[in-house]
């Protein structure tokens, strides 16, 4: 493995052992990081198995609104429609672990109390319930959407610092210290030769 | 007999032999898409106003308004025809065309959403008591509301605070119905021999004001005010009134079993059973038709016939609205043959 240009000095050494150890606590950090994300997923997901009985919902609601077009026609329901106040909803995006999660508030659940038909008031109550049953289960997808593509990102920076920066730090601490050794030995032996020169010269 | 019923009753024969028949309404079912039901219906009254759609813009919305049109002119022609001593109540029993208008606009104010004059059934201009391009253009409920003063529909004015209360578009259009009720009701005086006409309108007030109770109840609207709302009772006792305006809908069927409703009250009890509340309103329509049926079927000779043909009219528009809208839907035929009222 490249160990880079690195200065062989005790200095250098030293701020790669800080920078390893700041690391490697930033890989733990990253990992419990990463469990929580999945956690949530793994949360979240049971949450989406909802969505064959919304499904479910929907087309009953489905078959209702055709029924009541096909009873009331289109006139008539389009007039007893104007009756009734929208669904309004209001999309407050929040910030969990630096990931923006988006949560959707019901402002007004629209108006199937205003609706002046039986068949329609029935087939709207059904409707809402289906479309407030789908907006949340919107909000679970996205929210998986997102919290999945920050564990995918959590994982690569993980998998960065434990599989090529880490071991890049530690190759050069390696061979810092290898150098190190090497110059403690040659000089010990230059040391030891002067030495020997020395003491030849005075006997 | 009077002879200007006599000459009444048979002009109506003759305009019913212009309705559908079970073999018609058979071969329409057969028809495979719109265009072939267009086709079909060239041959009986609807043919000239269904001629007018070019076959490329053909839609079940425009076809509704055909329909809704030839029923207009059926209504008003008999209106016309009508001699002196019948034309009131006809007229009267016509104005809850012009009250669909009104809740029609009403429901458009309430929520400030646009409505235009398309979007109202074709009343003759001579025959229309109310001014709904004024009603249109108010620029309020209240406003619109303020239109009706002159009319004998102003006490709708003071229910405005219901609506304020719960919200609910049915108090208003409740109030309506119990107006135009009370007076047909009390116009029913001035028709000779009374009773038999008095069966197919009475059955209509009754299960009208049985459905509106339903509906409010099933909204939480408190029994007082649902008490205040109904009509009163053609062949229901006022105790039977009070029992539905307090009970849960569920339970109106075994209320009704013990009043002469027992037929409708077994259809209402499977279809609160079947879980199909939605459709309380057909069953509803379905007793009235079928009680205007049997009525003109009975006496072929009274006024009760020309009261049974304008139910019996109005019934098939619904019914050839039903069957476009379900070729539209891509409906099978059994499917849109039970939302028929044959």
């Amino acid at each position: 493995m490249s160990t880079g240009q690195v200065s062989a000095t005790k200095g250098a050494l030293q701020r790669l052992r800080e920078q390893i150890k700041f690391t490697e606590k930033s890989k733990d950090v990253l990992k419990m990081k990463r469990d929580q994300l999945a956690g949530e997923i793994n949360r979240l997901l049971h949450e989406i198995q909802r969505r064959k009985e919304i499904e479910k919902m929907f087309s009953e609601a489905y078959e209702s609104v055709k029924y009541a077009y096909a009873v009331e026609g289109y006139d008539e329901v389009s007039s007893i429609a104007n009756a009734a106040d929208l669904l309004e909803v209001r999309a407050n995006p929040v910030s969990v672990m630096n990931v923006l999660m988006p949560e959707v508030e019901v402002v007004r659940r629209g108006g199937s109390k205003q609706i002046p038909s039986i068949t329609l008031f029935v087939t709207t109550e059904k409707l809402i319930k289906a479309i407030e049953e789908a907006i949340n289960l919107a909000i679970v997808e996205a929210k998986i959407e997102q919290l999945a593509k920050e564990l995918m990102e959590t994982n690569r920076k993980v998998n960065a610092l434990e599989k090529v920066i880490m071991p890049r730090y530690i190759s050069q601490a390696k061979y810092i210290e290898d150098r190190l050794i090497e110059e403690d030995l040659e000089e010990f032996s230059a040391t030891k030769h002067v030495r020997d020169i020395i003491r030849e010269r005075r006997e | 007999m009077n002879p200007s019923l006599i000459y009444l009753v048979t002009r109506t024969h003759g305009l019913h032999t212009h309705l559908l028949t079970e073999e018609n309404y058979r071969n329409v079912l057969k028809t495979k898409d719109l265009n072939s039901l267009v086709q079909y219906l060239l041959r009986t009254d609807y043919g000239p106003e269904t001629s007018k759609i070019s076959s490329e813009s053909i839609n079940s919305m425009k076809l509704g308004q055909v329909f809704y049109s030839v029923l207009m002119s059926r209504v008003y022609h008999l209106i016309r025809l009508a001699p002196r001593d019948f034309r009131d109540f006809l007229f009267l029993y016509a104005e809850r065309y012009e009250m669909e208008n009104v809740k029609r606009i009403l429901r458009s104010k309430r929520t400030g959403n646009q409505i235009g004059t398309d979007m109202l059934l074709p009343i003759p201009r001579e025959f229309a008591i109310i001014n709904f391009s004024a009603m249109i253009e108010a620029s309020t409920l209240q406003n619109s509301l303020e239109i009706l003063k002159a009319t004998r529909y102003s006490m709708i004015i003071e229910k405005t605070s219901l609506l304020q209360k719960y919200g609910i578009q049915t108090l208003l259009e409740g109030a309506l119905d119990k107006i135009y009720f009370k007076d047909l009701e009390k116009s029913l005086n001035n028709i000779p021999d009374n009773r038999k006409v008095g069966i197919i309108v009475g059955t209509e007030v009754d299960l009208r004001n049985i459905g509106l109770m339903i509906d409010l109840r099933a909204r939480d609207v408190d029994p007082e005010t649902v008490l205040s709302i109904s009509f009163k009772p053609f062949r229901l006792r006022d105790e039977d009134v009070n029992q539905i305006a307090r009970a849960k809908p569920s339970m109106v069927p075994d209320i009704l079993m013990k009043t002469p409703y027992q037929r409708f009250a077994s259809r209402l009890k499977s279809t609160f059973e079947e879980g199909k509340v939605e459709r309380i309103e057909q069953v509803i329509n379905s007793e009235i038709y079928s009680k205007a049926v049997s009525v003109a079927r009975e006496f072929p000779n009274d006024f009760a016939y020309i009261v049974g043909y304008l139910q019996i009219a109005e019934m098939e528009a619904k019914n050839l609205i039903s069957i476009a809208t379900g070729m539209e839907l891509a409906l099978e035929e059994e499917k849109i043959r039970s939302m028929l009222y044959l």
